[in-house]
């Protein structure tokens, strides 16, 4: 079953001067509990390409349809319920808030989940903290952990909601190779034992090469 | 929660920023709060005023005739029982006269000393509830008697003889000696009696013909009767003048009616005059027009070091909207922590009013006689805190915040929500 489908997406960005094609006539399916990963030279709309999947940036023309809900005219609000229950996201540079401790950063989906109290909530951040090994790290704060802790925090933050989908963008791109292997082997292991849906950014081959399928883009145009 | 730990972050990590929008607050809130308290301060009751609001004061005359026209702060004793004894609603009617400048007041023996002296009769006493501290005040007998009494202040009962059990001695005012009947306890300058430090028994009945049966001395108290309406006893006194210039149509002569009795409110706005109408509109307008200025220029202030403290979050915002953080979220979000360094501030201001208004606040008030609208110089205002302290403070102080929170976060707030995720997660910290 297609989870992810992109039909005829063009991307421009115009300014007052110039417009710039970021993407040009996309079409691509992914299936669900699929991990592809996404590689090609910067600056070629991968990173473009996961927003819009992402739904956090708007196609200029073509569609974009996720587990089956066709997104283009959702309202904001109904975009920000969409990715609250269904898509989560691994930042490059992981983007933990600073002024919030580790087990508060993780909670942030939940926050924004009508119906789920705090004791659940408290739980379920628990239960997330546990499985990634941060379980002694959760009244810290970001400033306090190491590259590669705080990218197990910024997953333990996309999965606690319970996502289908996460997207991650260069995920291990901040890492050393060690830290990064950790991360890729919990990707795998969202996406072999949960089943989840991963999309990954990446410029490495290695990485790429562990994942079911690559998708290569050059000059906004899927060229694989 | 989470809002103050975002603020007690900013603290540490954003200090000048942070610093300088409670500081901001602060000073908003310090110079509202001074300009309300002082105001405050010119209408209060407390003893021996504890019935002010409850009290309405005929003072001014505008006549006009063939002959001559004019106005003044000051009735023909007649003219005035003609015009305000026996109303209805009233509880009790009280003569004044105010001496006009200074006296000395002095023993045979000892200091001299100069005062603000009154002439007051027998139901002033039962008017102000004035604290005796030896003696007592003079009865009615004694008060439309042709002999002198007097009662006089604390301070001047030390300055003139050292101590305050002088009650049966003699005081000399400018030449005249007078019976002291009591000394009572000094007053809070601010108060319309406030600086009056001798009071004598009222003599003013007689204005030898000066004031041509119109002008004189006497000044009228009313105090009403409970749930009276000032409205109702101005009417009742338009009347009387309309009676008044009926019967002096044949020689052309006619009193203008200026909404007198005027109120403690009508007063204390000190929009009032001889030959005009009180208004407290121009004082609510001007008021009013002093608040908003208080409130927008340093929220233009705020509103920039708001967006600029957010500037440095931009990345935060498309965040926690990726995650499913609606416009509303944020924008509730960016209120909330405003509001948070608001009341900081704005504790910090209210602090800040108050300790000016204990300690600093006799620099800046002042104080005139209202005969002559004189400075009266020096006095010494130290106004007890709790005079002005009270829970409609903290609340207006708590709504000053509220206001500068909505005018300097509103525009800030509203931008970062519009923020598209995808180009705020790209801004790097």
């Amino acid at each position: 079953m297609e989870i992810i489908q992109l039909k005829d997406v063009n991307k421009v960005y115009r300014t007052k001067e110039i417009e710039t094609l970021a993407l040009e006539n996309v079409n691509i399916s992914i299936r669900e509990g699929e991990f592809v990963s996404i590689m090609g030279p910067s600056g070629c709309g991968k990173s473009t390409l996961l927003n819009i999947i992402g739904l956090l940036d708007n196609p200029t023309s073509g569609s974009v349809s996720i587990m089956n809900e066709e997104t283009e005219k959702m309202k904001d609000s109904e975009l920000s319920k969409f990715r609250n229950h269904n898509i989560g996201f691994v930042f490059q540079s992981f983007h933990l808030i600073p002024s919030l401790n580790i087990a508060e950063n993780v909670a942030l989906p939940l926050i924004y989940r009508s119906g789920v109290s705090s004791p659940e909530r408290k739980r379920k951040v628990e239960e997330v903290l546990v499985k990634l090994g941060l379980s002694h790290r959760m009244r810290h704060f970001p400033g306090q952990l190491s590259g590669g802790q705080c990218q197990r925090v910024a997953i333990a933050r996309a999965i606690v909601g319970d996502p289908k989908i996460i997207l991650a963008d260069e995920p291990t791109g901040n890492l050393d190779s060690k830290m990064g292997h950790e991360v890729m082997e919990i990707l795998q292991q969202l996406n072999k034992e949960d089943g989840r849906t991963i999309v990954m950014v990446t410029h490495n081959d290695q990485q790429a090469r562990e994942t079911d399928r690559i998708i290569r883009f050059f000059d906004g145009r899927q060229v694989e | 929660m989470n809002y103050i730990k975002q603020i007690i972050y900013e603290l540490r990590n954003q200090k000048m920023m942070t610093w300088v929008s409670i500081s901001g607050t602060a000073l908003a809130i310090f110079l509202i709060m001074a300009i309300f308290m002082a105001d405050r301060l010119l209408g209060i009751s407390i003893p021996p005023d504890s019935n002010r609001q409850k009290i309405m004061k005929g003072q001014a005359i505008d006549f006009q005739s063939e002959k001559s026209s004019g106005s003044g702060m000051g009735i023909d004793y007649n003219l005035a029982k003609q015009l305000y004894s026996g109303l209805d609603g009233v509880k009790l009617i009280s003569y004044v006269a105010r001496k006009w400048g200074n006296s000395d007041a002095g023993s045979s023996d000892g200091n001299i000393t100069s005062v603000q002296a009154m002439e007051v009769d027998d139901s002033y006493w039962k008017m102000y509830d004035y604290q005796f501290l030896s003696g007592k005040p003079f009865d009615k007998a004694e008060s439309e008697s042709a002999q002198n009494f007097v009662v006089i202040t604390e301070s001047v009962a030390r300055k003139v003889f050292g101590e305050v059990n002088v009650s049966g001695r003699q005081l000399d005012v400018d030449n005249i000696p007078y019976f002291i009947k009591g000394v009572v306890k000094d007053s809070f300058p601010l108060l319309p009696d406030g600086t009056i430090e001798v009071f004598l028994n009222f003599k003013s009945f007689d204005t030898d013909g000066f004031g041509e049966g119109i002008f004189g001395a006497t000044n009228v108290r009313l105090l009403l009767q409970d749930g009276i309406d000032p409205s109702y006893i101005k009417q009742q006194v338009e009347k009387r003048y309309d009676d008044f210039n009926r019967s002096q149509e044949e020689n052309n002569n006619r009193l203008i009616y200026h909404y007198q009795p005027y109120t403690s409110e009508e007063l204390a706005a000190g929009s009032f005059g001889s030959n005009n109408d009180p208004s407290l509109e121009i004082k609510t307008r001007l008021k009013a027009l002093v608040f908003a200025l208080l409130l927008i220029l340093p929220a233009i202030n705020l509103s920039s070091m708001t967006r600029s403290r957010l500037r440095t979050r931009i990345s935060e915002i498309g965040v926690r909207r990726a995650f499913g953080a609606k416009k509303n979220n944020i924008i509730f979000q960016i209120f909330t922590e405003n509001l948070l360094i608001s009341f900081i501030g704005g504790i910090i201001g209210l602090g800040l009013s108050l300790i000016f208004l204990a300690f600093l606040s006799g620099y800046f008030i002042a104080v005139n006689d209202p005969t002559t609208f004189a400075a009266i110089a020096p006095v010494s205002v130290r106004p007890v805190i709790w005079h002005v302290f009270d829970f409609s403070v903290f609340f207006i102080a708590l709504g000053a915040c509220f206001i500068l929170n909505i005018l300097s976060a509103t525009i800030p707030a509203w931008k970062a929500s519009l923020v598209r995720p995808a180009i705020a997660i790209s801004k790097t910290r």
